[in-house]
């Protein structure tokens, strides 16, 4: 708690002390300057600090905190794994005039701002209502963290599916490249010796011609 | 009637050119008196009176004094504004107000440090 609450306030109260100063010298350049331009940054600076001062500072720092460990400490958190990028959910219980508040809460990973997705009422003395609205919660939230995962182990392993089925293409289209290459390769090589022998064919068919003709002529 | 009709419309004209140029006496007007507040610009009755030597020899760099004094004037004004609505509702969101202080501190540094104004 000291160190979502007490710490931030420090700094708050050291970066407005600092505010402050910068705007009483600001001030001082204005008049002695003068620097009629300080105005843009004194007015602001000055809004500032007031806002600061006139606005509650512990109760919102410790409501924020309480919200984020009614997420960060919730039952099911042993079942997140370490560095969580899912939506997670948990159990707000707070206080509200007479009546006792349970709200179904949920951040965004990354993110420090908590939603109430859905709220409770019960009375101061409704303990046994209270109590089950509780246990329901953080059941439905335990239920819709797990929804959350499945449902991105599921879109990871379709994922891993596609990326998988694109591979298995792209090998399958290289192997049908290597054999209609082969194919192209084999039927030009039976081209090429088909004419081969009908060269050598009608060489042979030339030379028996030949010496038939030599055999049969009659030369003086 | 086509005769009225046209004198309506010179008269129209005229009322209009009257019109804007009024608006442009009391924009320079209004420029100049900021601008001079902001040690940048002559007013508009010096800038009225005296010649452009007068004033180069009284004001340095006057046209980067105007255009510094309508920059603070159309962002620095309206970033102020915003800003200060901003911190004073407490809803501040930490990136908004830092671009804000930003622009905000660029342009007076700019009008502090500029080569620009009354010459010493």
């Amino acid at each position: 708690m000291w160190r979502h609450v007490y710490l931030p306030l420090a700094l708050q109260i050291a970066g407005l002390t600092a505010l402050g100063v910068l705007a009483a010298w600001l001030s001082v350049l204005l008049v002695t300057g003068p620097h009629a331009e300080l105005i843009l940054l004194i007015v602001p600076a000055a809004a500032g600090v007031a806002g600061w001062l006139r606005t509650p500072k512990v109760a919102p720092l410790r409501r924020r905190s309480l919200l984020q460990a009614a997420i960060d400490k919730a039952p099911h958190r042993f079942e997140r794994p370490a560095r969580p990028r899912h939506r997670l959910y948990g159990t707000w219980v707070e206080s509200e005039d007479d009546r006792v508040v349970v709200a179904l809460v949920y951040r965004e990973p990354g993110s420090k701002k908590v939603t109430i997705l859905e709220r409770r009422n019960h009375r101061g003395d409704e303990l046994e209502d209270a109590a089950a609205s509780v246990a329901a919660v953080d059941e439905r939230a335990a239920q819709l963290e797990r929804e959350v995962r499945d449902r991105r182990r599921a879109e990871r392993q379709a994922a891993e599916r596609e990326r998988h089925r694109q591979a298995q293409e792209a090998e399958d289209a290289r192997l049908r490249a290597i054999d209609d290459q082969h194919a192209r390769e084999l039927a030009e090589r039976e081209d090429q010796l088909r004419a081969e022998d009908a060269r050598s064919r009608r060489r042979e068919a030339e030379l028996e011609a030949e010496a038939l003709a030599k055999a049969l002529r009659r030369e003086p | 009637m086509d005769s009225g009709e046209s004198e309506g419309g010179c008269l129209g004209l005229f009322v209009l050119l009257v019109g804007v140029s009024l608006l442009i006496v009391a924009v320079m007007w209004f420029v100049s008196l900021v601008g001079h507040a902001l040690a940048l610009t002559p007013t508009y009755p010096e800038f009225d009176r005296h010649d452009g030597a007068w004033i180069r020899a009284h004001y340095d760099a006057p046209g980067l004094g105007y255009v510094l004094t309508v920059l603070a004037l159309v962002v620095g004004v309206p970033a102020s504004c915003v800003l200060t609505g901003e911190l004073w509702a407490g809803r501040a969101q930490v990136q908004r107000v830092l671009t804000l202080s930003a622009v905000l501190v660029v342009l007076v540094l700019a009008i502090a440090f500029a080569p620009a104004g009354r010459s010493h």
